[in-house]
């Protein structure tokens, strides 16, 4: 891959593990996964077991304490899997659902709940998206109200990821007045009373990552679940957001490299005109743009990666890097189908999963019109 | 319990092999390395033993500098400690120099049993286990798919054409292993990460007091001949045609 210098030895070593890992105990399971709509829950407690989903949380709360770099490993390689679904559904538990809450979770909440996602004994989801409220996430209504032995939550969540299957789900509620001020985030255990699934939502793509609607009705949680204080619920998202963002850049830039792999691959080998139609410039050029193009993506994602470590604010180069690396990977996948022929609208070849796959890249963990709406924030050029 | 565990550093599987043009060897440039399958075996084996009795695994591997990285996998897979005799005398060196050298550094510290790869998959050659239980006056049971040790004594299956054998020896002993023996962990994050500060002693022939000996050499490595280019039976009439496959299978092919 070429990529070994941005890396440890330990890193390179911790690469070479994850590889083994995702070729045997993932990749034979893409088609089943697939088609029945979700991965398997149990492959969520060999992960832990194998130290895999606590990689940058504290060893107090049975995570790994290794660095950014450590987790760049990991989500290249989880991604690499080519099961985008399952990807993008460990990530809900190993990040988007559970980031807030070691950032910002008492050291009894974290006691209770990091440890079982370090073992993988819990599967955690984050709930912030509501029916009536997607990127505007100051406005959501789901409302906890306090009682005498804790929060009432009532109202519902849209697009939650690994719904079905979540043992907790870390929701974004208001507890107090409107706008950003009144939001919290609690942690309600799919067990309680008053939790249900509404429904199972099917999907264009990601198909081995379940997603779903979740209705809360006076649905009574303890008020130790409240992670850190009341009304900071969405300054505690915002702090995960970096890197959020850049592990979306991550998965875009990935499967990207995965469809030009295979179009090389198919390139070589489809004999059209008594010649592999890889000696046609047409087609050679397109595969020269996409190499090219994942390159400019993942280096912008490494300068992120670089800033962070360095701990330099970079929310702008981030949300670049997610809006950047999603459009790019429509463009390669656009470009592998079209390579592939009439058998890259086949399902047997990946391709075709990676392009139904990427679209939810420009959506999904903020879309890339609200991306561009932050880099000009950021750029310190918002019009009020 | 004292246990040792051999390892060698050789080609990944599914690397691309490419002969030098002078038959001196294969081109290493943009080679990945990786642990010889079969001392795997034997490593996760060593873990298990040890991990059933106490004690600790040394890793013992010879090769360039490249080689620390497969001494660190076994370590990050739960080792002890390593050494790795770095000599270029020693690089492509014979079963018999090679297993000199492991005696040289096995005789220097306590060993209770000896795990090897029943062969390394580069060169295939299958008998440094045998030699270095030879050379250290021990016991050797090779190609073993199952070990269990009580007090001290080692029982090992071999599997054999159409039957196994249970074979039973005394401690100290060197061990081969063989596909099925068990199934080697990965190295976990923790692991690696702690392997960096295990200890390993880097050695040259001389520190052993060994002065290098080769029995055998390879003249020249060539690469296999190229595959014939298949050939298409032309023509209209199917029974002409399977007559003319039948009569080349038998007459070119000599398959039948
Ligand atoms: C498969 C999948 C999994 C998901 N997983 C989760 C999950 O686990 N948890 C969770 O909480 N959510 C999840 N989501 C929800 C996802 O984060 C939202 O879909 C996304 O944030 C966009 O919200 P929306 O769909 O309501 O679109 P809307 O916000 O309604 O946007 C509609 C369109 O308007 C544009 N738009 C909106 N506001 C602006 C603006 N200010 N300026 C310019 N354009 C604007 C948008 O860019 C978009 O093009 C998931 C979604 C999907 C499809």
């Amino acid at each position: 891959m070429g990529t070994e210098y941005f890396f440890s030895d330990e890193q390179n070593a911790f690469r070479d593990m994850m590889r083994r890992f995702i070729q045997k105990e993932i990749e034979p399971n893409a088609e089943k996964w697939e088609e029945q709509g979700c991965y398997d829950k149990a492959i969520f407690k060999r992960m832990g077991d194998l130290g895999l989903l606590g990689i940058n949380y504290p060893v107090e709360y049975g995570g790994q304490g290794a660095d950014l770099k450590t987790h760049l490993v990991f989500w290249e390689e989880l991604c690499r899997s080519g099961i985008s679904g399952f990807a993008m559904s460990v990530m809900a538990h190993t990040d988007y659902g559970s980031a807030s809450l070691v950032h910002a979770g008492s050291h009894e909440l974290k006691e209770k709940y990091v440890k079982d996602i370090c073992s993988g004994d819990k599967l955690f989801a984050i709930g912030i998206t509501e029916p009536n409220h997607g990127s505007d996430v100051a406005t959501i209504e789901t409302r906890a109200k306090s009682v005498e032995d804790g929060y009432s939550i009532s109202g519902s969540k849209m697009f939650i990821t690994n719904g079905t299957q979540a043992d907790v789900v870390n929701t974004v509620v208001r507890t107090g007045g409107p706008g950003v001020k009144g939001v919290s985030l609690v942690l309600v255990d799919t067990d309680t009373e008053g939790f249900s699934v509404g429904r199972k939502l099917n999907k264009m793509g990601m198909l081995s990552s379940d997603t779903a609607e979740l209705v809360y009705e006076d649905c009574v949680v303890p008020k130790e679940n409240l992670i850190g204080e009341e009304g900071k619920g969405f300054y505690y998202l915002m702090a995960g957001l970096e890197r959020e963002r850049l592990s979306g850049a991550v998965l875009s830039y990935i499967m990207a490299e995965l469809a030009l792999e295979d179009s090389i691959e198919y390139a070589k080998t489809r004999i059209q005109f008594g010649t592999p139609i890889i000696s046609f410039q047409a087609v050679n050029h397109m595969i020269a743009e996409m190499a090219t193009e994942i390159e400019a993506g993942r280096q912008l994602a490494y300068h992120t990666v670089s800033l962070m470590n360095a701990g330099v604010r970079c929310n702008k180069e981030a949300s670049m890097a997610k809006y950047w690396c999603a459009e790019m990977l429509l463009r390669v996948v656009d470009k592998a189908v079209q390579i592939h022929g009439g058998y890259g609208f086949i399902r047997e070849y990946r391709v075709e999963r990676l392009y139904r796959d990427a679209k939810l890249q420009t959506i999904g963990g903020g879309t890339n019109q609200v991306m561009r709406n932050v880099i000009i924030s950021e750029m310190g050029l918002r019009v009020k | 319990m004292n246990i040792v565990a051999c390892v060698k550093q050789v080609p990944d599987t599914e690397a691309l092999i490419k002969v030098k043009a002078d038959g001196s060897g294969i081109e290493e440039g943009g080679i990945k390395w990786v642990m010889s399958p079969y001392d795997e075996f034997g490593v996760e084996e060593a873990l298990k033993t040890k991990e059933k009795f106490g004690g600790e695994v040394t890793i013992v591997s010879i090769g360039p500098a490249r080689t620390m990285e497969t001494v660190r996998t076994a370590l990050a897979m739960g080792a002890e400690k390593g050494i790795h005799i770095d000599d270029p005398a020693l690089y492509n060196a014979d079963a018999y120099a090679t297993a000199s050298a492991l005696a040289a550094a096995i005789k220097g510290i306590p060993h209770d049993i000896i795990f090897c790869g029943m062969r390394a998959i580069d060169d295939d050659s299958g008998q440094v286990g045998s030699i270095l239980a030879e050379l250290l006056g021990l016991p050797s049971v090779t190609v073993i798919t199952k070990l269990d040790i009580e007090g001290s004594t080692a029982k090992a299956i071999k599997p054999i054409e159409g039957a196994q054998l249970l074979i039973e020896t005394s401690l100290p002993c060197v061990i081969t292993a063989q596909k099925g023996l068990n199934e080697p962990r990965y190295a976990s994050l923790p692991g690696i990460m702690k392997a960096k500060k295990k200890p390993v002693e880097v050695k040259k022939a001389a520190d052993l007091g060994l002065t290098v000996e080769q029995k055998s050499t390879v003249a020249k490595m060539s690469p296999p001949p190229a595959r014939p280019p298949g050939k298409i039976i032309q023509g209209d009439d199917p029974a002409a045609k399977a007559a003319e496959v039948i009569r080349l299978l038998r007459e070119e092919a000599k398959v039948i």
